[in-house]
């Protein structure tokens, strides 16, 4: 791990994907950010080494849900980011963190360093 | 009467005593009864026939009077002739009588009279010549009694009543019928008078027989001796009406009998209608409705039972409620439907939710209701069920949430995608006026698109509008500064989002400074399909020259980087120094 984690960023929606790498760029983390889709973001997992995830659990009408089972495997902390709140999270992803939409960054940010101590310790 | 004298009889050459002897047999042996009676009315002589017609015998006659067998009713008129004979009033009568049989029972005989004068005139006796028509006049009083009967009944019976008799060719073909009778009922029926018709012709009087076919029928009764009844709209005297025929054939002819039963006909069909349209109702109703006995035995179900819970008509009724599977998917269900049946059949008014079996097996959860009849002693008769389906219901409010959730979310996601145009406009303006309008004029972006996909019918939208839309406010007026071309091309939601803030962009950029920022810069749009993407061209020319920026800021990345982000599209700027040119590529229905 470098000076500054990276973080994969999953997010459909351009513009909020965009506005939330420049977030997360200025809270120093180094963003891997990828589109919309599950099959380019576990694509990345393969070949990219990440500190911790960001995914947006509605990508167009797909789930999110087999990145976060992934991550999971690959013991790779992340959180939820929902327009809903996301409902009652089953199995491996109970108690996984949820932020919901519009997203409060340094709340984001804090949960996210959060998830990396946890990791770190 | 005096007696001839013998000697000038018949046989005079035998001798008395044969001659007497002649004379005691036919007396003895005569078809009649023959009897000497005295002046008082003693028997004095009886032959056999006498005997046998009173019940007495001779002996036992010889003991009485006539008078003490004679009915009382008859008495005085037979002792007054009598007497009119004994008086020399008369010489002798012949009157119908009764006399009371040894046996008690009366016997009618036609006695005649005549008698036997002594020299001075004084009756000797009397002969009495007896027939016995008591069989005679009880058959006359039978035939009479009959035909006051047949009189009586048809004279005060409300129904119509008419005898004809068969009109044959000479062939033997039928060819008319001839009234007979007919009585005041039916002279009311038809309007027509007994006297008008008796003798006169069926068909002639009342040709509408033939029209009604009724001629046919008559004809078929009179020739095959079968009886038909019918109920025919026929017309009678003032309209038609509903009448009911019976005809029977009568010796060569036929008896027809007729009942106006207008009233009663109008009643059944209006009930036949009723219930007619009550079943289209219950059968319409999207409910389950059944009858049942108190015991539980259904007598009725509607279409819609059947239908939804697939089960026959003859499967279910007669058979009790909480034993057929249809009507209680669970035990819980039975032990529901078992008992609230034992509070109904006692007069209670159950309601409760519970399951049924629907045609594919599935429960279907309803909300039923059991109401009790009752008659006029309080006692419940029947029990009548009726079951609503709120599986739609529930449905409906599992829809209507799962709306209120996707709402929230596109809501939520809308603040999102603001919150971030918000950020990103803030990034790059230099002062608060310059933030309004950047971050207005992006707003508005987004709700041009959006209003032009929900105004079509479906999610999506013509691309040459969404263009129009989103540089409208930027381009100038005169037309020859702007061309659009390309085939109509309707975008999916995803695209015309996306595509719609890179126009916003562009146009931005271009007012400001590209073709539109001054006086003769002109702008050209260009699309086409190529295959699943549409491809679009933007051209500018004739403005400033352009200098490629040396900061890339968010506009930029939103045209440069938003469509492969979202769409998996590709877009391409070329900084030429004569004019912007920009190509685009995304999927069209995306």
């Amino acid at each position: 791990m470098g000076d500054k984690p990276n973080i994969l960023l999953v997010e459909d929606d351009f513009l909020i994907a965009y506005d939330m790498k420049l977030q997360l760029e200025e809270a120093a983390f180094v963003v891997v950010w990828t589109v919309s889709s599950a099959e380019d973001a576990l694509a990345l997992l393969e070949d990219t080494s990440v500190c911790a995830a960001v995914l947006d659990m509605d990508l167009g009408g797909v789930s999110s849900f087999p990145i976060a089972h992934r991550l999971n495997e690959m013991r790779i902390p992340f959180l939820f980011v929902s327009g809903n709140d996301g409902g009652e999270l089953h199995g491996d992803l109970a108690g996984s963190p949820i932020m919901t939409k519009p997203v409060n960054y340094p709340r984001l940010i804090s949960v996210l360093r959060g998830l990396l101590g946890a990791q770190g310790t | 009467m005096a007696t001839d004298d013998p000697e000038k009889m018949p046989g005079s050459d035998r001798t008395l005593a044969e001659r007497e002897a002649m004379y005691r047999s036919a007396f003895e042996q005569a078809s009649v009864g023959i009897a000497h009676v005295g002046p008082q009315g003693e028997w004095l002589n009886v032959n056999r026939r006498v005997s046998e017609i009173v019940g007495y015998s001779p002996s036992e006659l010889l003991t009485i009077t006539f008078q003490d067998i004679t009915h009382p009713d008859d008495l005085d008129l037979d002792v007054n002739l009598l007497n009119e004979v004994l008086d020399g009033t008369r010489d002798g009568y012949r009157i119908d009588k009764r006399y009371f049989h040894k046996a008690g029972r009366i016997v009618w005989v036609t006695l005649s009279v005549s008698c036997v004068r002594k020299a001075s005139g004084e009756v000797d006796y009397f002969i009495s010549v007896l027939q016995d028509i008591t069989e005679k006049k009880r058959i006359g009083q039978a035939l009479l009694d009959s035909e006051i009967r047949f009189r009586a009944v048809q004279e005060t019976s409300p129904d119509g009543f008419m005898i004809f008799h068969s009109l044959r060719s000479t062939d033997g073909e039928i060819e008319d019928f001839v009234w007979e009778f007919i009585n005041p009922a039916a002279e009311q029926l038809t309007g027509r008078v007994s006297q008008a018709l008796i003798g006169k012709r069926l068909t002639k009087e009342m040709p509408e027989v033939s029209t009604y076919g009724l001629f046919e029928v008559f004809c078929n009764t009179v020739q095959t001796g079968a009886p038909w009844r019918r109920e025919v709209y026929y017309p009678g005297r003032d309209r038609r009406r509903w009448f009911n025929f019976t005809v029977a054939r009568v010796g060569d002819g036929f008896a027809v009998s007729f009942q106006d039963v207008t009233a009663r006909k109008n009643a059944e069909l209006q009930l036949q209608a009723s219930q007619k349209r009550l079943r289209t109702i219950l059968n319409g109703v999207m409910a389950i409705i059944g009858l049942a006995k108190p015991d539980g035995k259904l007598l009725e179900v509607n279409e819609t039972t059947l239908r939804l819970t697939g089960v026959r008509e003859d499967e279910m009724l007669g058979h009790r409620i909480w034993n057929h599977p249809a009507w209680c998917q669970t035990s819980e269900s039975q032990d529901q439907l078992v008992k609230a049946f034992e509070e109904a059949k006692v007069g209670k008014r159950m309601r409760f939710d519970t399951e049924i079996r629907g045609s594919g097996g599935q429960s279907i959860p309803v909300d039923m209701q059991l109401s009790p009849i009752f008659d006029e002693f309080e006692q419940v008769t029947e029990i009548v069920l009726s079951a609503v389906d709120i599986s739609e219901r529930k449905r409906s409010e599992a829809h209507r949430e799962m709306l209120l959730s996707e709402l929230n979310h596109r809501v939520k996601n809308s603040l999102a995608t603001i919150q971030a145009i918000a950020a990103h406009t803030v990034r790059e303006a230099t002062d608060l006026e310059g933030f309004r309008r950047a971050f207005t004029g992006r707003l508005r972006a987004i709700a041009a698109s959006h209003d032009l996909l929900v105004s079509s019918t479906r999610e999506s939208a013509d691309i040459s509008r969404l263009i129009r839309e989103q540089i409208m406010g930027y381009a100038p007026e005169e037309a020859s500064r702007l061309e659009l071309s390309g085939p109509p091309l309707v975008l999916g939601p995803q695209g015309a989002h996306a595509f719609g803030l890179i126009l916003h962009e562009l146009a931005t950029n271009a007012s400001k400074y590209g073709a539109f920022s001054n006086e003769r810069g002109c702008l050209r749009i260009g699309w086409r399909l190529e295959g699943e993407d549409v491809v679009v061209e933007w051209l500018e020319r004739g403005g400033p020259t352009v200098v490629p920026p040396t900061r890339r800021g968010f506009g930029s990345a939103l045209i440069e980087q938003s469509l492969s982000h979202s769409l998996g599209g590709r877009s391409k700027l070329d900084f030429n120094p004569e004019g912007l040119k920009a190509e685009f590529q995304f999927p069209v229905r995306k």
